[in-house]
């Protein structure tokens, strides 16, 4: 890539910024049909428009923790094992955190108008909230210190772990029979605008995930760097004293 | 168009995760800019 496709200062790349341009289109369309050109619902009238938002940041959160494990077995496995693996990994994991804390906000005040409670202890919302928990609990081990390679290593089992949720996730609605819907989208529940609106939501999503995912990685690329760069300073100021 | 009456919690729910995003992106775009100061751009590994 040539320098003048590098902002100096930031992360970003043309492609980033096309990126980002497209998809704060997208995030003004998905509004825009979200809370305007969409029909009403037949059953559930307005509070339908939550699905826009709902199920594609639901979605974007499972597709982001199964990145998150997929690239986590990326460096786990001999063959491929790269530090870009784990820096995915991580990237994919904070935004998916987002997402399913979007997630379960939005839920939560769709609950309120459908069930008259912002929370119930049901099979649906409580493996969301365990897998929210999990991947914070993920994060959370991603700083435990040490090197970049024991890093990769301890979070990469843990993320191979975690991603084992997901499906029990999804499926809940199915196995345990909640107070949470099955899905409306499989059923073929939404037709016309609607299920454009609905399209509108997951595109936008999806390319505000890749969006942030590049920015994230590059960022821990960075600070690899720095902390390597600090890491030889120290070693060369002990080699110096130790000569002295 | 939406009904004034069911306004509040869609509206709301719009609300909550724009603002959530704009936040996570902001903070998000102010700590790689930092970083990238430290780094000269040919020792960026995506350049």
């Amino acid at each position: 890539m040539n320098r003048a496709s590098v902002n100096g200062s930031s992360t970003s790349t043309r492609f980033t910024r096309a990126l980002g341009v497209a998809t704060i289109l997208g995030l003004g369309w998905l509004a825009a049909f979200g809370l305007l050109i969409s029909p009403d619902d037949v059953v559930q009238g307005s509070y339908a428009r939550l699905l826009y938002i709902h199920v594609p940041s639901a979605w974007l959160a499972y597709l982001a923790f199964g990145v998150t494990g997929l690239a986590s077995a990326g460096y786990l496995w001999p063959r491929t094992r790269n530090l870009n693996w784990d820096r995915i990994a991580g990237a994919s994991a904070e935004v998916g955190v987002v997402f399913m804390a979007i997630t379960l906000v939005s839920g939560s005040l769709w609950g309120k108008v459908t069930w008259g409670t912002y929370w119930t202890w049901d099979a649906r919302l409580t493996t969301t909230a365990f897998l929210f928990v999990t991947y914070i609990g993920y994060l959370a081990v991603r700083d435990l210190g040490g090197s970049h390679e024991q890093r990769a290593r301890r979070s990469g089992v843990v993320a191979l772990l975690a991603v084992l949720e997901v499906p029990l996730v999804h499926f809940s609605v199915k196995w345990w029979r909640p107070l949470h819907q099955s899905e409306t989208i499989e059923r073929g529940g939404l037709k016309g605008l609607m299920l454009f609106s609905f399209f509108v939501g997951m595109v936008t999503f999806t390319l505000l995930y890749v969006w942030l995912v590049m920015h994230r990685q590059r960022l821990i690329a960075l600070n690899d760097i720095v902390d390597d760069r600090g890491l030889d300073r120290a070693l060369a100021e002990r080699r110096n004293e130790a000569a002295s | 168009m939406i009904g004034f009456r069911d306004a509040g919690y869609v509206v709301a729910s719009y609300a909550v995760t724009f603002v959530g995003i704009a936040l996570y992106t902001w903070n998000l775009l102010r700590r790689a800019r930092k970083a990238a100061q430290q780094v000269p751009p040919e020792d960026r590994p995506w350049t």
